[in-house]
Formats: structure tokens, sequence, C-alpha cells
């Protein structure tokens, strides 16, 4: 870590917590929120590859691989060393670049690639309205038909690669029963991966390779009924595509994500299943609107169940499982992402259980999240109706601001008709410390975090602007500041339980061999006829039947670390407490300090009433006629403690560095 | 691309300002309550604790009805400064929030 006093102060000031939300005003989406090209640096690839941003937009570049990296263009016009300022970028450094032209930019890391840019760890920036140049790239004609020729893999070509690069867009590749240990690039768009077994057909990252499959910029490519362990990275990706379909795949102990859609749009994702990934096991990011669904999988053992920066506008989430997790369901406004902020998600009859998981995986930033059942952070516009959320150690549904470069609020989501118990300090819950527009009505829940929410927050009529309460806000910042610290110990993906057998494809969908052409329009069904997952209602009834059915305000947010706790006093009671020992004793001086004139009482009552802190603060130590030791004390010793933990948290971020995942 | 509206910085000081206005009052006005009641030599033991009860056991209310029909100490200015503008402004913000909700 480089300690350089400008960047503490940037990120002193960039992270102050208020100051972002009064002046930055960022949270919500006002104007120009553009965020910027998050591109990582893993050993040794670009993710993403290809990544396209409006000409003068940023791209970070951020090395999260254990190798040193770089990025320097192949004509040479810009590298990270000129903009970090030292050829190789460390673990957990980033460098930024912009570009004020139009172009394709093809780059190359000097440690792991030729110079060409053409063999290696290499990458594309798209600037612009540009497409690639690259041959293979090249974008081949979508069809929305199967060609009727399939191309087996191992009989007639050796490698799932190979039948690959041979096939033309509508072909099927099948692929017999095995381990095959690859990773899969495709370019031609309109095939279909198929396994003849979801169980037997196997492909094996061995711990050494990045991807599955990658599907990269082509378009309508459906993967199907295979399964996809043991990858760097992920197990299927698609990006930057219009059309993806992924069907029975099994996803398990992957070192980012199961099921990757990035910077796609028009998807669907079904029947399938993603365990052991230190990120999401199933994640669609970046997109607006995003024309997909989500329906009908199980999602386990994973940092968070589903994932979704940035993305939304026709998102559904229907009729799956999310279990075991740090996380239920999370959709996210990051900057680190283009089109923020997250938002028009549907979660609609999901089941959503014991996501309090601390042996689940996870890079760093996943962490604070542990012990919730669907949150929404700093996303706007969302649904979430009809789901089953039980036996979370922090809060059931929730809707909080999330900090990454600047604060981002959860306005106007609507949190309707879900059963929601078991929730350690809430089961519906409301962070601070604003936002507008949230409303919560006709939930079947014991507690509300702050109480009265549906009463203060309906959806229609009466509300008042209830919306400020820090307790959850706080206890995520603790929970943050805490792994910035490294107090918790992170778990492998490697070492991840493996998943029981999955249900194979049925005959009557072995049938139908399709490319993914709008896949979106053609599952609108789903959305109509969703229902409650078969596990449900015994889940349910298993649970209302156990005598766990309360929550309570009264416990400490999960993990209750000895931190955790000072965080919620120092943080969250003590200001209130300073607020009412400062004006109480104030308006009683008044009341009993015959030294005040009449009129000036009066004044300073007022002054004390509607400016909270300065109004009373400047009263005790300017004209109380208390002991200046009491006075002293209860002023400066309570601002004290209350900017001792401001200083703690900032450093404790400063220190750690942003996360880099 | 789409323009997000916001309802703009003002709405987020005042909605966090509310929010925190009923603990304001309840954290004023509960001690101040029992501070005048404990200074009080015309009441009967069991009306001390029966107001004392009740100022504890009902926030809000409880020291409310105590500084408007309670025969408090304090002088009627500034009962009515303690009570009036701080209950005015709850409604106020309910009606402002209840306008402007999306």
């Amino acid at each position: 870590m480089k300690w350089d006093i400008t960047s503490i102060f940037k990120k002193f000031f960039t992270h102050f917590f208020f100051i972002l939300v009064l002046i930055g005003c960022g949270g919500d989406g006002t104007g120009s929120e553009e965020g910027f090209l998050h591109v990582k640096m893993f050993d040794n690839v670009f993710i993403p590859p290809i990544a396209s941003t409006p000409v003068g937009g940023k791209v970070r570049f951020v090395n999260i691989g254990g190798n040193p990296h770089n990025a320097i263009s192949v004509d040479k016009s810009w590298s990270t060393e000129k903009s970090y300022g030292n050829i190789v970028v460390p673990h957990g450094a980033h460098a930024d670049v912009t570009y004020p032209e139009e172009g394709d930019f093809p780059y190359y890391c000097s440690f792991h690639a030729s110079s060409d840019g053409k063999v290696g760890m290499v990458g594309h920036i798209l600037s612009g309205n540009v497409i690639l140049t690259e041959s293979q790239a090249v974008k081949k004609d979508v069809v929305s038909q199967w060609t009727g020729k399939t191309r087996k893999v191992p009989s007639e070509y050796p490698t799932i690669q190979n039948a690959v690069d041979s096939a033309f867009p509508g072909d099927l590749i099948l692929v017999s029963e095995g381990i095959f240990k690859e990773d899969v690039t495709v370019t031609t768009p309109s095939l279909i991966l198929r396994g003849v077994d979801r169980n037997k057909t196997i492909l094996d990252g061995e711990f050494i390779r990045a991807n599955g499959i990658m599907v990269l910029g082509a378009d309508a490519v459906s993967v199907e009924n295979m399964t996809f362990r043991n990858y760097t990275l992920n197990g299927v990706y698609w990006t930057g595509v219009k059309g993806y379909h992924g069907n029975y795949i099994t996803a398990h102990n992957n070192g980012d994500y199961g099921m990757y859609a990035f910077d796609s749009v028009d998807g669907l994702i079904e029947n399938s299943y993603a365990s052991g990934s230190p990120d999401s096991g199933i994640y669609i990011g970046q997109c607006y609107p995003c024309d997909a669904i989500i329906y009908n999988v199980i999602s386990e053992n994973n940092a968070l169940g589903y994932s979704g920066t940035n993305s939304g506008g026709n998102l559904f989430i229907l009729s799956s499982i999310w279990r075991n997790n740090f996380l239920g369901i999370g959709p996210n406004s990051l900057d680190r992402e283009l089109l923020p902020p997250e938002r028009e998600t549907t979660i609609l009859y999901n089941l959503v259980y014991n996501n309090n998981n601390m042996n689940a995986p996870s890079h760093k930033l996943e962490f604070p999240s542990i012990g919730n059942g669907i949150a929404i952070l700093g996303g706007i516009r969302n649904r979430i109706e009809k789901n089953i959320v039980l036996n979370h150690k922090n809060y059931g549904i929730s809707v909080v601001p999330n900090l990454d470069e600047r604060l981002w609020l959860g306005n106007n989501n609507i949190v309707k008709n879900n059963i929601v118990f078991g929730s350690g300090r809430g089961d519906i819950a409301l962070g601070g410390p604003v936002s507008y527009g949230n409303c919560f009505e006709e939930n079947i829940y014991n507690y509300s975090s702050p109480v009265l929410l549906e009463e203060l927050q309906g959806c229609d009529g009466f509300r008042f602007p209830y919306t400020a309460d820090l307790s959850s806000t706080i206890g995520l910042l603790s929970l943050f500041v805490q792994v910035n610290m490294g107090d918790f110990e992170k778990v492998s993906y490697k070492n991840q339980p493996k998943p029981s057998e999955q249900n194979t494809m049925p005959l009557e969908i072995l049938k139908r061999i399709e490319p993914a052409v709008g896949m979106f329009e053609k599952s609108r069904k789903y959305i109509d006829e969703a229902d409650y997952p078969l596990d449900a209602k015994p889940i349910l009834d298993t649970y209302l039947a156990s005598s766990k059915t309360y929550s309570s305000p009264l416990r400490p947010q999960y993990p209750a670390t000895i931190k955790t706790i000072l965080f919620h006093i120092l943080g969250y009671l003590l200001p209130i407490g300073l607020y009412a020992a400062w004006a109480g004793t104030s308006i009683l001086d008044i009341f009993f300090n015959k030294s005040i004139s009449k009129t000036s009482n009066k004044i300073w009552i007022f002054v004390i009433l509607l400016i909270p802190y300065l109004g009373s603060a400047y009263y005790n130590l300017k004209y109380s006629s208390l002991s200046k030791n009491v006075r002293y004390t209860q002023i400066y010793g309570g601002i004290l403690l209350f900017l001792g933990l401001l200083i703690y948290s900032i450093l404790g971020i400063v220190i750690g560095g942003l996360p880099a995942q | 691309m789409e323009t997000i509206k916001s309802p703009g910085i003002l709405f987020y000081v005042l909605s966090f300002y509310s929010y925190y206005l009923p603990i304001i009052l309840y954290i004023l006005w509960t001690p101040l309550s029992i501070y005048d009641l404990g200074k009080r030599e015309d009441l009967s033991k069991v009306n001390g604790a029966v107001w004392t009860f009740f100022i504890i056991l009902v926030p809000w209310l409880g020291s409310l009805l105590y500084f408007l029909v309670g025969k408090s100490k304090f002088s009627t200015y500034s009962r009515m400064l303690l009570t009036i503008p701080g209950m005015i402004l709850v409604i106020l913000f309910a009606v402002y929030s209840t306008l402007t909700s999306t």
C-alpha cells in the first residue's frame, strides 16, 4: 500500500458520510450519474476483455490478481504506467485512464502478453460507437433457428473449443459425458452448447483456468445441461451480448461468479443451480433495460445468492430459492460500473431463507451483507412482492444506502405482500440517513426497523418522512470497517460443499433446440405464471411450527463483535444521548438562570429546539451556569467520542483500501 | 438516457430532521416534565406518582398532557413554546410528506 498524503485526504473526504449525502447528493441519481468502467486484472486476464465506454469516459484498471499487472496501449498512446506512475500496478491498486477520442484501443499487459496485443493477457477498450475490427470478433449474423447441424464432442471434435471454432451460427454443439478440462471462448453467435447429461458433462477449471464458457460479444448463445466447476473466475460468462440463455446449468466452486451476464440484454437463466462463489451465484449487471428473467434457480453457499450491479428495467427474479449465502438477493448501485443506479428489478415469489452463512466464500466487499434476506443496496424503483423470507440474523427485507465513491440511496422501492419472519433485527427495514418514496405495505411480519414502518411509510395515503433511522446503516458500516481492517477471515471458494445431483434436462425440453433469440418475449409467460417454489410452503410451515418466530430490536448486528456493539453505541445511540443531554441541560438552565433576560430566554429555547446540537452546544459553552467541568465534558467529550469513531471508520476504509471487488 | 428525478437537498435535510424531531421532542419533554413534577410541593404523593408513571409509560402524550393541563410550574409561555411549535412541525412534515409521496 502506497502512503500518499493527497490520496489519504482524498479518500477521507470522498468517504465523509454526510458531506457526501448533503453536498454530493449522488445517492438518488440526480442528473448525470454515469459511473465508470471497471476493468479487473486477474491472473492473467482482463475482465471484461472487450469493454465499451462513452467518449471521454474513465476506465479504471484494478489489479485483483496475485501477480503484478499493467495495461499498455498497443500503439503506446496510453498506459497505466503513465497514469499510475509505475510500470507495476500491484495487487489492490488501480490506475485510471480516460479516452477523449472515439476508437478501438487494443491493449496488453507487458508481463503476460505479446506487445502486438495478439497473444496472452490482452483486451480492447471501445470508446464511443465503434465495433471491433479484430477478425476474431467480427460479428456473424444471428439466426433464430437451429440449422439442423449437430457437432459432437469428443466423437467428431476433440475439444469443445474446437467444435465452437468450426461451428456456424445456429449449430448445436453436443458434448457427451466426461470431464472437459477447457476454458471455452465463444465468438460465433446463435450457438447452442449442450451437454448430454447435466451431472456428467463437466467442464473443470482445476483452479487454473479462468472461465468455463465465455461468450464474448456473440449474441443469442444458449448454454444448457452441463456442470461448470473449479474455474478461477466464472462458470458461464456472457459479456456484451443481446440474447443469452442458461438452462439446466450447474456452476459450483468458481472463483468469482457462477453465472455471469455483464453488459448483456435479452436473457433468460432458468432451472439452474449455483453454489460456492465468493461473489454471487448468479449475476446480471450493467444493463438498462436488461429485459431479462431469472426463473426457478437455486443459489446457495455463495457470498451473494443474486447480485445485480447497476442493472434493471424489465428484470425479473422469479420463483427461485436463495439460501445459506451471506445475502440472498442484493441488487446494488456502484460507481465502478456504468449505468448506475440499479433500478426497476422485480423480485417475485422467491423463497429466501437462512442467509447467515459465515462459511460462505467471499472476496471482501460482500461480507457486510451477511445475515440478510433481500437487501436493496442503493437501488431505486424496485418491486419486492410476494416473497417468503425466513430466518435471517439481521434483516429480512431491507432498503439501505450503498457506499462506493458516492453514497447511493435506495429510493422509491416497493415492498409489498411478503411473508417475513424470524429476522434478528427487523423483518422489514429502512436504513437512513435519508431516502424517499420507499413504501411498505401488506407484508406479514413481526417487527420492523424502525418500528411502525408500514404505518408511517405505506404505499398510499398518509406518509410521515420516516426515513432516517441509522441503526441498520451503522451496522453495515461497522462490518465494512471491520472487513477492511481484516478482522474476519475470508473463506476460500475452493473447498465449499459440492452440490448433490441436479435434475437433468427433461425430454420435452431436449427436443427444443433454439438459439437464444428474443428470450425475454418468449419467456414473458413466466412473469404471469410465477408462483412459489415447491419447497416454499413446507419450509414456511416447518418454520412457523418451530418457536423461532420472533425478532427483537435489542439484538445487536450479526456478527456481534465488540466493535459492532461499540459502533452501535457510539455511532447510533450516542448522538441521540448527546442531543438529550445538551438540549435538556440548556433548557433547564434557561428556566432557572436569572441572569438572562426574559426575551432572550425565549429566543434561546427556539434556537435550541430548531438548531439541533449547534444551538444547545453554543448555549452550554457560552451562557450556561453549570460548572465548566461538566459542560466541557458533555460537549467536547461527547464530540471527541463521536469523532473518534468517525476517524476510526475512515482510517479503516483507507488502510484497507477500497475493496477491489 | 433518462434523467432520474430527485426531490433535492432540501427534501433530504427536512426528512432527516423530521425523522429525529419526535425523538428530540420525546427526550426533551420527558425529563423536563419530570423535573418540574419533582420540584412541586402542591401535589399529593399519589398524584405525583401517577403523573410520573403516566409520563414514563405514554411517550409524547404523557408529558404533552402534563404541560398542557397538568398545572406545570413553568410559565405558560415556556410551556407553549416547548410543545406547540414541535407539534405543528410534526404535522407539517406529515402533510408535506404525504403530498409529495410518489
